[in-house]
């Protein structure tokens, strides 16, 4: 039993119930959970693919007169597209709506201006899109260290970890996601995974 | 309870708690540093399974790119391959389309048979010896025999196995083809033999318009002789 669970339960019970039902009833998250929710791989590569494919000419040739040789502007251009996949994930992506385009876009002149400067951006007219600037993931030294027992966890634990964590999935959910057989080896995997990182991290 | 702990915890590294929850939540987190330590190891590993995301997502676009790079060389080996085999191809048919008018000639040439006086009844006489010389192949004999049959007055039936005989020999054609030119203003029954031969001989001796006028002339004849084969000639000159 953890302490905030007691605290909450002990000092304000009501509260603490409100709060549980917030949870299971609210789901604010519930788009983003939708979203990946039920995601094979394949599925997923398809809609990154897609998006990839689908603005790869407009951009090249948008940006021909900037003074930035192919694979540049090409790095510069799947850096952004994944970065518009894990904002809006597959199923937005796919519905191809003008706000992906716009953000997309301006990822990409964002990282261009990155590049070279904010004058030098050589375009004839001016960008019809507005510059979003993304800071790019440096991992400190605690999230490398993280990252090393993370890996070392069994590979269903890391995908447990992952669609629970990241993905927001029910624990039911993952159990139809993955190969373990109830909800009960999930949250216990979960935990007995968590445990172990903990105790590592402390090491 | 520990289930609607770690369902807290991930609504608020979720920032779906509501801004009240959320400050309790924070006040819970300032008084406990092992929740503390918990969320914080929570919050580190969405960046990190995020990142490795990103670094999935990326390779995977790194591998598109290149696989459509690696196919470019293999589209332009296809189409170079391709070029090649047409080209191949078109050569073929060029030279089998250039044909020179003597290997047309050669081609199209058999000796024309005797059919005026056969000489299987074994009946030879003064008359039918040249066409007996003829049957074995000495031209130059039948030639000779002809002229003498021919001393008393021209016969064009005869004449046209005499220009034959010539013919055969290969060794005048101007004489032939003078002899031919004279046959197609006479009465002869063999006048569609005689443009057939003629255009042949044009047709040896690159005069390939000739060649062409005495074609079309045999093909405009009523006798359907060597029609298909002058229709064949006439659109290899073509």
């Amino acid at each position: 039993m953890n302490v905030l669970g007691c605290f909450f339960y002990t000092e304000n019970p009501k509260a603490f119930l409100k709060l549980r039902n917030f949870i299971y009833i609210s789901r604010t998250n519930k788009k983003l959970m939708l979203n990946r929710l039920f995601q094979s791989p394949g599925k997923q590569y398809s809609a990154l693919n897609g998006l990839y494919r689908t603005y790869k000419k407009p951009f090249l040739t948008e940006t021909e007169d900037v003074r930035l040789n192919r694979d540049i502007l090409l790095d510069i251009y799947q850096d952004s597209v994944v970065a518009t996949y894990q904002t809006y994930g597959t199923e937005r992506i796919k519905k191809k709506n003008p706000d992906l385009k716009s953000f997309l876009f301006g990822v990409c002149w964002g990282k261009i201006e990155e590049k070279i400067g904010n004058t030098s951006v050589a375009k004839k007219t001016t960008v019809p899109y507005k510059i979003i600037k993304l800071e790019d993931t440096v991992l400190s030294p605690e999230q490398k260290q993280l990252e090393k027992h993370f890996i070392a966890l069994s590979e269903n634990v890391q995908q447990i970890f992952k669609l629970y964590y990241y993905e927001h999935l029910s624990n039911p959910q993952i159990v139809a996601q993955t190969s373990n057989t109830d909800v009960k080896t999930v949250e216990s995997l979960r935990k007995r995974g968590l445990k172990r990182l903990l105790s590592q991290i402390k090491k | 309870m520990e289930r609607e702990l770690q369902e807290l915890i991930r609504s608020y590294l979720n920032k779906s708690l509501d801004p009240s929850e959320e400050k309790a939540f924070e006040k819970a987190l300032e008084e406990d540093p092992v929740l503390q330590e918990e969320v914080t190891v929570l919050s580190n590993l969405q960046v990190v399974i995020k990142e490795q995301e990103r670094l999935l997502l990326k390779s995977r676009l790194q591998d598109l790119e290149q696989q459509k790079s690696q196919r470019k060389p293999l589209m332009v080996l296809l189409i170079a391959a391709f070029i090649l085999v047409i080209a191949l191809l078109s050569t073929v048919v060029f030279w089998q389309e250039e044909v020179t008018p003597q290997e047309l000639y050669t081609t199209y040439f058999d000796v024309y048979p005797n059919n005026l006086r056969p000489t299987a009844t074994g009946d030879i006489s003064e008359e039918t010896q040249p066409f007996s010389e003829y049957e074995l192949g000495n031209y130059d004999a039948a030639a000779n025999g002809f002229l003498v049959l021919m001393e008393n007055g021209v016969q064009p039936d005869l004449q046209f196995y005499y220009t034959m005989s010539i013919l055969n020999t290969g060794k005048s054609d101007d004489e032939a083809i003078m002899q031919l030119v004279s046959l197609e203003n006479s009465n002869t029954k063999y006048l569609p033999q005689v443009l057939w031969y003629s255009s042949l001989l044009y047709l040896k001796n690159k005069q390939l318009d000739s060649a062409r006028t005495q074609l079309i002339k045999l093909l405009n004849h009523p006798a359907l002789y060597k029609n298909r084969e002058a229709e064949q000639l006439l659109d290899k000159l073509d």
